[in-house]
Parts: C-alpha cells; sequence; structure tokens
C-alpha cells in the first residue's frame, strides 16, 4: 500500500506525461504480481474497489476523536477523506497495512450481509495498520473515489509497456482489451516470461491512423495527384467501433472503452468488423435532428447511467471512413483504395441508423468545398489520404504507437481571428520559466453605464513572445485589481490577439458561448480595450 | 523545582502583558521577541519574525546573536547580552533563564521566575530529532506560552528521514533532473543537508547565494555539512540529477532559467495538506517541518505539567479548546506581527 499511496501521491503534482510515466513504470518494475497488476487496473479505472460509504466512516472517526476538533480539522481541510486520513489516531499495532491484493480478496465478501456489519471493525484494523498518506489512498479506493490523479489510461499503458524493449505502447493498446486484471499474462509478455496475449475473437482495440495538419497549398497540390482521395474532416469524437464474435465496443482515441455511454451503437451487426469513424451527438428538435455541440458530446461520454429520454434526445451517431477487419479478416494491411472497396460492401449489408458512410469527394472541387465547410454539415476541413497506403502506415511506426504520418494530411477550415481583452491572469508559483500558466479572455458587451466586459474562456500564454509576457508581468505589476491565490483580476488594458477553431454555444456558461481551441497569436499594444471584439459579434459567429 | 510560594497577587497575569511591540515583562521592563524597535529585548530564535534589529539591548544564546548579525551587520543591537543554556540572569527580581527549543541553531526557550511563579515562553520548537539544532528540553513550569503553528489535530509531520528517503528515491527515477528544494536560509536548508547528508548522500550539494553565509555560521559552530557549492557558477550540466538549495523566490534566476526539467522540491509543515501542497507547485512536496506538530504540541503541554497555557501565534482555537478540555486554563493571546510563518 505504501508504495501505491507514494506513487498516487506524487502523479497528483507531477504535470509532464513524460514524468508521470517515469512514476509509474518505475513503481511497476519494483512491485510483484499480483499487486501490480491490480494497481494497474485502479489507474485505469478498470476496477473499483468500493466497498462503503463517507457516511460509515465518518462514524468511525467519530467514535475516536473529539467532535468539536473534528469538525473544525474537516473546516480547514475540506476533504473527508484526507481529513480522516490525519486525525486518524495512531495505534501501536503488530499488523502491516493492507496490500492492494488483500483488498480485492475482501470486495466479494463485502457484498454478503454477514460481513457487512463486520466491515467497519475491519475497515479500523486497515486504517490503525495505516500512515496518513496510505489511508487517504485506502479511504478514496474504500468510498469509489478515483485515484488516477487525471493520468489518462494510454499513459498508464504506455508507463507498462516502458518495461519492455521490444513491446511498444501502441502493441500494449491492442491486447489490453482482450485481459483482465492483475494482468499476469500482460507483465509475463512485456518481460519476455510468456508469449503475446491471445486477443482472437475479443473486441479489442487497434491504434488509430493519425494525420497531420497542412496549409491550403500542400492540398490544393495533394488533389491534383490521383493517387490521393478526398473526404470530409468530420466534427465531433475520433473513436473506433469493434465487433468481435458478436460483442460491440466503442473505444475513444485513447483507447478507453466508452460502449457503457453509447448503448445505441453496441446493437451487434451481422458480421464482425472494426469501424474507423467519427461520433456525434444529435437533438432531436421539432423540426427533426440537428447537430450537437462539443459540450453535448462531452456530456453524453461522462454519464454513468443511461436514461430512454437521453436516447431519444440525445442520439449519437457514427459516420464511418475506414474498415480496419472484416468477418475477422484483418484488412490493416490493404490499401486505402480496397479498404474503401470494402467497407462500401459492408455499408450494403448494414441497415442501421445509426450508422452511415463518409463519402469520397470529387477533388476537382475542393477548394469550393473547403469554402463552403461553414455550413451545418459538421466538417470541420477536409482530408486527403493515400490510396495505395495501409493502414497505420509501415510497421514500425505501428509499434511506436500515435504517431501522425504524412498518408493523411488535414485541411482544417481556416480559424476564426479576433482581438479580446485580457481579464484574469494565473501565475506559475514555482515554475522557471513561463510567469503564467493561464489567461482568462474577455469580450465587450455595452452596459447602461458603457462598455463593460464579459468573461469568454481561458487560454495559454503558450503563443505569446518573451516580451510580450515581459510587457503582461509589468502590467500586472500596476495595474492588479484583486488577488484570489494564485490568480489576480486586472483592469483592462491589454488586447490580445486570438483564434480560435470556432465558437460554439454554451448554456452553463455565462457569455453564453464556448471558445474551441483557442490559441493566442500576439499582443495588440495600441488598440483601446473598447475596440476589441464585443460578445455580439463572437455569438453571430456561432454556426 | 524547588517549592515556590504562589501568591495570586503574583500570578503572571499582573506582570506579563501583551503590548503592541509584543509581550512584556513589566517587572523586568523587557519585551519577548518583540517586532518593534524596543529598549530590552530577550529573543527566543533568529527567525526574521523574532528577531528584529535595532533593539538597545538583547538577550539571547550566543549563537543567536552571532545569527543576528550575520543576518543585520555588527551593530544590529546597542548591546547583545549572551546567555548560554543553562546559565540564569537576574534582572530587576525576574529570574531569566533559557532552554533548548529545538527549532533551529541557537533557538531557546526563555524561562522566566517573578514572585513564586515560573513561566515558560517557547518560542518556535520542535521536538523531533534534527542534527543541526539542540534537542528541546521540557522546563516545568506553571505558565507555558505556546506557539501554535500547526495547532491543529491534521497536521502530523512526517518523519525527516522517510521524506529524505523519497528525495532520494526521486533522485533515482529522474537521474537527469535537477532537484531544487525551496527552502528559507535559516534552520530549514541546513536541516535539510544534514538530513541528506544522515542519509548516506555524499554528492556536492549546490547553495544559492542567499544561503551560504548562514552555512557557514553553522559550521562554525559545529555542524558539519559536507561538501557544498555555490550554484550561480554552476554549469547546467554540473547541476543535472544535483540536488539545489535556494529560497523561494530564487526561481526566474539565470541558473535557474538555465536547468532543463528543474523537479520543484518544498519541505514544510504545510505540504501535509494536499491543497496547500498543489497550490505550491512543488513537485516533491515534503512533510518536514521546524515546528511542533499537533500531537507535540499537545505532548509538551503536558509534559511541562503548566495548569495555564497561552496561546501566541498560529491556529490558537483547537489548542485552546483542547487545553480547556484537558482542565488546564487556556487562553490566545492576540500577539500582532506573527503571520503564518513562512516555513
Ligand atoms: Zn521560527
Amino acid at each position: 500500500m505504501k508504495a501505491f499511496s507514494t506513487l498516487i501521491d506524487r502523479l497528483t503534482v507531477t504535470p509532464a506525461p513524460q514524468h508521470q510515466i517515469a512514476l509509474i513504470s518505475d513503481y511497476l518494475r519494483q512491485t510483484p504480481d499480483p499487486e501490480r497488476g491490480y494497481a494497474l487496473a485502479l489507474l485505469t479505472g478498470e476496477m473499483s474497489l468500493r466497498m462503503t460509504r463517507p457516511a460509515v466512516i465518518r462514524a468511525l472517526v467519530e467514535e475516536r476523536t473529539d467532535a468539536a476538533l473534528l469538525d473544525m480539522s474537516l473546516d480547514y481541510v475540506g476533504d473527508l477523506a484526507e481529513t480522516v486520513s490525519l486525525l486518524w489516531p495512531a495505534s501501536k499495532t503488530n499488523r502491516a497495512a493492507p496490500i492492494l491484493s488483500e483488498l480485492v480478496e475482501a470486495l466479494p465478501q463485502q457484498a454478503s450481509r454477514r460481513s457487512k456489519a463486520d466491515f467497519p471493525a475491519t475497515l479500523a484494523g486497515w486504517l490503525d495498520a495505516c500512515e496518513p498518506s496510505e489511508r487517504f489512498t485506502l479511504l478514496r479506493l474504500m468510498t469509489g473515489g478515483s485515484v488516477r490523479a487525471g493520468v489518462p489510461t494510454s499513459r498508464v499503458k504506455a508507463a507498462a509497456a516502458a518495461l519492455s524493449a521490444t513491446v511498444g505502447t501502441a502493441a500494449v493498446e491492442e491486447v489490453w482489451h482482450a485481459l483482465t486484471p492483475p494482468y499476469g499474462d500482460l507483465f509475463d509478455w512485456i518481460e519476455g516470461l510468456g508469449l503475446r496475449p491471445d486477443t482472437k475473437g475479443k473486441p479489442v482495440f487497434h491504434p488509430f491512423m493519425l494525420g497531420t495538419e497542412v496549409g491550403p497549398e500542400t492540398a490544393l497540390n495533394r488533389a491534383a495527384d490521383s493517387d490521393w482521395l478526398v473526404e470530409y474532416l468530420w466534427s465531433g469524437a475520433r473513436v473506433q467501433w469493434v465487433q468481435a464474435g458478436g460483442v460491440v465496443r466503442v473505444f475513444s482515441r485513447d483507447g478507453d472503452d466508452l460502449s457503457a455511454a453509447f448503448p445505441e451503437l453496441t446493437r451487434p451487426l451481422p458480421v464482425d468488423a472494426v469501424f474507423d469513424g467519427q461520433l456525434t451527438v444529435h437533438l432531436r428538435t421539432e423540426a427533426g435532428t440537428e447537430l450537437g455541440t462539443g459540450e453535448d458530446l462531452e456530456r453524453r461520454m461522462r454519464r454513468k447511467t443511461m436514461t430512454p429520454a437521453v436516447l431519444r434526445d440525445r442520439p449519437a451517431r457514427l459516420k464511418v471512413f475506414d474498415i480496419l477487419a472484416a468477418d475477422r479478416e484483418d484488412l490493416r494491411n490493404l490499401p486505402l483504395r480496397d479498404r474503401r472497396e470494402r467497407l462500401a460492401e459492408m455499408a450494403g449489408i448494414v441497415e442501421e441508423q445509426w450508422l452511415s458512410l463518409s463519402p469520397l469527394l470529387n477533388p476537382a472541387s475542393v477548394r469550393e468545398l473547403h469554402q463552403g465547410l461553414a455550413g451545418s454539415i459538421g466538417a470541420k476541413g477536409l482530408i486527403f489520404k493515400r490510396g495505395d497506403r495501409p493502414y497505420g502506415g509501415a510497421d514500425p511506426a505501428r509499434q511506436e504507437g500515435m504517431k501522425p504520418g504524412d498518408d493523411w494530411l488535414k485541411w482544417p477550415r481556416a480559424a476564426l481571428r479576433f482581438s479580446a481583452v485580457l481579464l484574469y491572469v494565473q501565475r506559475v508559483a514555482g515554475g522557471s520559466r513561463a510567469d503564467f500558466s493561464e489567461f482568462t479572455l474577455g469580450a465587450v458587451t455595452e452596459d447602461l453605464d458603457g462598455p463593460a466586459l464579459v468573461p469568454i474562456g481561458k487560454v495559454s500564454p503558450a503563443g505569446l513572445a518573451t516580451e510580450d509576457l515581459a510587457h503582461i508581468n509589468a502590467f500586472a505589476k500596476e495595474h492588479t485589481r484583486e488577488r484570489f491565490g494564485p490568480v489576480r483580476s486586472l483592469e483592462a488594458g491589454i488586447v490580445l490577439d486570438v483564434c480560435c477553431e470556432r465558437v460554439e454555444r454554451s448554456a452553463r456558461r455565462k457569455s453564453g458561448l464556448r471558445l474551441i481551441t483557442p490559441r493566442l497569436l500576439g499582443l495588440h499594444q495600441d488598440v483601446p480595450w473598447q475596440q476589441a471584439v464585443t460578445l455580439q459579434s463572437l455569438l453571430n459567429l456561432i454556426a | 523545582m524547588t517549592p515556590r510560594l504562589r501568591r495570586l497577587e503574583n500570578h503572571p497575569d499582573q506582570w506579563l502583558q501583551v503590548r503592541p511591540a509584543g509581550l512584556y515583562c513589566v517587572p523586568g521592563d523587557f519585551y519577548i521577541d518583540p517586532h518593534r524597535k524596543v529598549d530590552r529585548a530577550v529573543i527566543t530564535h533568529g527567525h526574521a519574525d523574532h528577531a528584529r534589529a535595532g533593539h538597545g539591548h538583547v538577550l539571547t544564546s550566543p549563537e543567536t546573536a552571532a545569527i543576528m548579525r550575520v543576518r543585520y551587520g555588527k551593530n544590529c543591537a546597542g548591546t547583545f547580552q549572551e546567555l548560554s543554556s543553562g546559565a540564569w540572569v537576574d534582572h530587576f527580581g525576574v529570574r531569566v533563564g533559557l532552554v533548548p527549543a529545538g527549532h533551529v541553531l541557537g533557538s531557546c526557550q526563555i524561562v522566566l521566575e517573578f514572585g513564586g511563579w515560573r513561566v515558560v515562553a517557547s518560542g518556535d520548537y520542535k521536538r523531533a530529532s534534527d542534527p543541526t539544532s539542540a534537542d528541546f528540553e521540557v522546563a516545568p513550569c506553571d505558565v507555558f506560552i505556546t506557539e501554535a503553528t500547526f495547532g491543529l489535530p491534521v497536521f502530523v509531520h512526517e518523519r525527516a528521514e522517510d521524506e529524505i528517503a523519497k528525495l532520494l528515491a526521486s533522485l533515482q527515477t529522474f537521474p537527469n533532473r535537477t532537484h531544487v528544494m525551496a527552502a528559507y536560509s535559516l534552520g530549514k536548508a541546513q536541516r535539510l543537508i544534514a538530513e541528506l547528508r544522515a542519509a548516506g548522500y555524499d554528492m556536492p550539494i549546490y547553495l544559492h547565494k542567499a544561503h551560504q553565509r548562514l552555512c557557514e555560521l553553522y559550521e562554525e559552530f559545529g555542524v558539519p555539512l559536507g561538501p557544498l557549492r555555490r550554484v550561480e557558477s554552476a554549469t547546467a550540466t554540473a547541476l543535472k540529477g544535483g540536488v539545489v538549495l535556494a529560497p523561494p523566490s530564487a526561481s526566474r534566476e539565470g541558473w535557474a532559467e538555465a536547468l532543463t526539467e528543474p523537479l520543484n522540491c518544498a519541505a514544510s509543515g504545510w505540504m501535509r495538506i494536499r491543497k496547500r501542497a498543489q497550490q505550491s507547485r512543488a513537485e516533491l512536496p515534503l512533510v518536514i517541518s521546524d515546528h511542533a506538530d499537533w500531537p507535540d504540541l499537545i505532548r509538551t503541554i503536558h509534559d511541562t505539567g503548566a495548569e495555564e497555557v497561552w496561546v501566541t501565534h498560529g491556529r490558537e482555537d483547537a489548542l485552546v479548546y483542547y487545553c480547556q478540555t484537558q482542565g488546564l486554563r487556556g487562553r490566545a493571546l492576540a500577539l500582532i506581527g506573527r503571520e503564518e510563518e513562512p516555513e
């Protein structure tokens, strides 16, 4: 438990992906089976050790501490699990802190009614044997809280792959969904003690083929070249639809299983297949259905439970543009043109409302198509794909995993560009290079007393030059209105050059809109803030 | 303790007062750790919120006097009267003695005897072992004036050697990253160095210029710190995989800017609270403190045998409440000028 809780503690405060991977793979290297396997399952969210409710924990600590001191402590710390982890009286016990395997063994017992009554005593015994940091992790696990520290599953898989010199992240991702905790066969394979786990007949993830972004020049060149096919670049979420042995799974770009959130997509087809496509969520209106925003999509992805109303009013759709396997045959080594033919055949025998084929476009009219993207067809650009290439490119690239290749080239719709006022800056307290970690931007509105500002979104300061940051730093020193911890609100005065992919409606925000992938291009030195973009003109940009 | 006759009219309430400049001893006409310039001051230890420059006469330990001279200059007080721990002086009928507080080099509790009553002002203190500071000694008394920086039951510090082990493990996991430890220059820096040495770390440790003079002073007082180098003259290559100690404010200096992927560390009792550790943005927050944690605060109160506990600074509420539950008279002294000690 100690090594695991130390790992969780460190992951929580380690921002860089490569450093998180180093911490996790160090842990996996030093921890025996099956302990590390359960850790892997908890870090990827594949397993839950929920055994009790916060109320039970609260009752336990109330028996052991003064009520007033508990209240003062809770008030100061905020979090119950953390407070209890620190307040729990140290006791002399010969017992060692429980290891994850011990907790896993207790899980089924916990289901029976008799041991449910015994559970508080069991938990108290565990807490007695733990140190504060272990107690915190234990309590989080017991109440079903996440210990994932915001680390995406792909990073955890990369850390497992780092134990091997030959097995890459993509290879681990490919077998992952055929495995179950504590993953003994995975570790055996990675460490050269066993064969690759068998994935035949199981719905597993296949690493995605990725594209590179290009500008109009390259794009128009490719359009003129008959080796290349042209399609729409759809908005929505890239997913992989897998059916094997009649079982369907929908995987996210990170290889996470989204099936539970999209049950309408999991009805099996007459034959097994693997599709690459784009997932969208639609809103049922009186007139029919219209494409939902990115926010609608995220909200459905986050749902833990599904209701008939959601399925009726927010249906999901899949636009398929590639096929990786059909009827147990791996098609990834076929050229795209051949895969496209197989895909058309398959589409011919499938009659499902949720599934449609992404059409091939006429290369002669790409310029017009690109200009016409602003309409509501739901495309965010065009993509050019080499017709004679296999899926995933060359084999070494596939081993390496998610490297974008040159066989797919994306030409996104031109970005929106406007000027916005800097409202809040957040400082990096311990950072050495950048002064700021986040900016909040504002747009101009007309108030009764004249022009006012309303926040429209946050953006990373990354795009600014050092001298621009120095200028903002100097301004912030003189013109701070209020401080909230590391955040300062500034007087209006700094106007920034901003671009974003598009603007979406957002009911949850005061501004009523959301900027999609905003970036900073520079600083406008001589523009008065009143001349920055107005909220109304941004709202007008919502497609 | 010799049997003493304690008269109620001589109760310390009568002769120890909170005044604008700080805690004042009426018959002795002196202040304890005043935060303004005064004629006569008795000083517990060298931290800036306890030891200020410009007093007329200062009574303190030889180490604290030396620290004050290093920090504020030779003439930072009119006269210094150095008193070793265990020795006593008599001043207008008030007996004054110093007892080690275990906080930083030279830190002492101040023992006052007057009118049959014995009062101990702890200053800042800790009871955990520290190779750079004399161990805390329990001074039995009637009234114990305690600090309460970590006066909530959630503050339970870790053992320093366990936390140092985390730092050493991190150096193994990230052998190319410079571990930059934010530490104040009096006490914390030297203790971290000494704990690293005790754990067997014998590589040169890189110091910011702000730390150099006090580290030299510690060594002059017989605290060995091993090989130390100045960080400003080291190349980024030399610093790779090394340990740097610098004040928290130094992160934008040239040497720091030149580091690729530095790993920021922090060592303080505040790191116990996850939200605060996250706010510090340290990737390695270590719970090492120069102050007593809650279990040690309440243990010390009982050890002194005091019937009355005055709480000077920190989180008074919980400690005062605790004293009341134990049948002791607890009282919060509203001393100004004692903000949260940056530790
Ligand atoms: Zn101090």
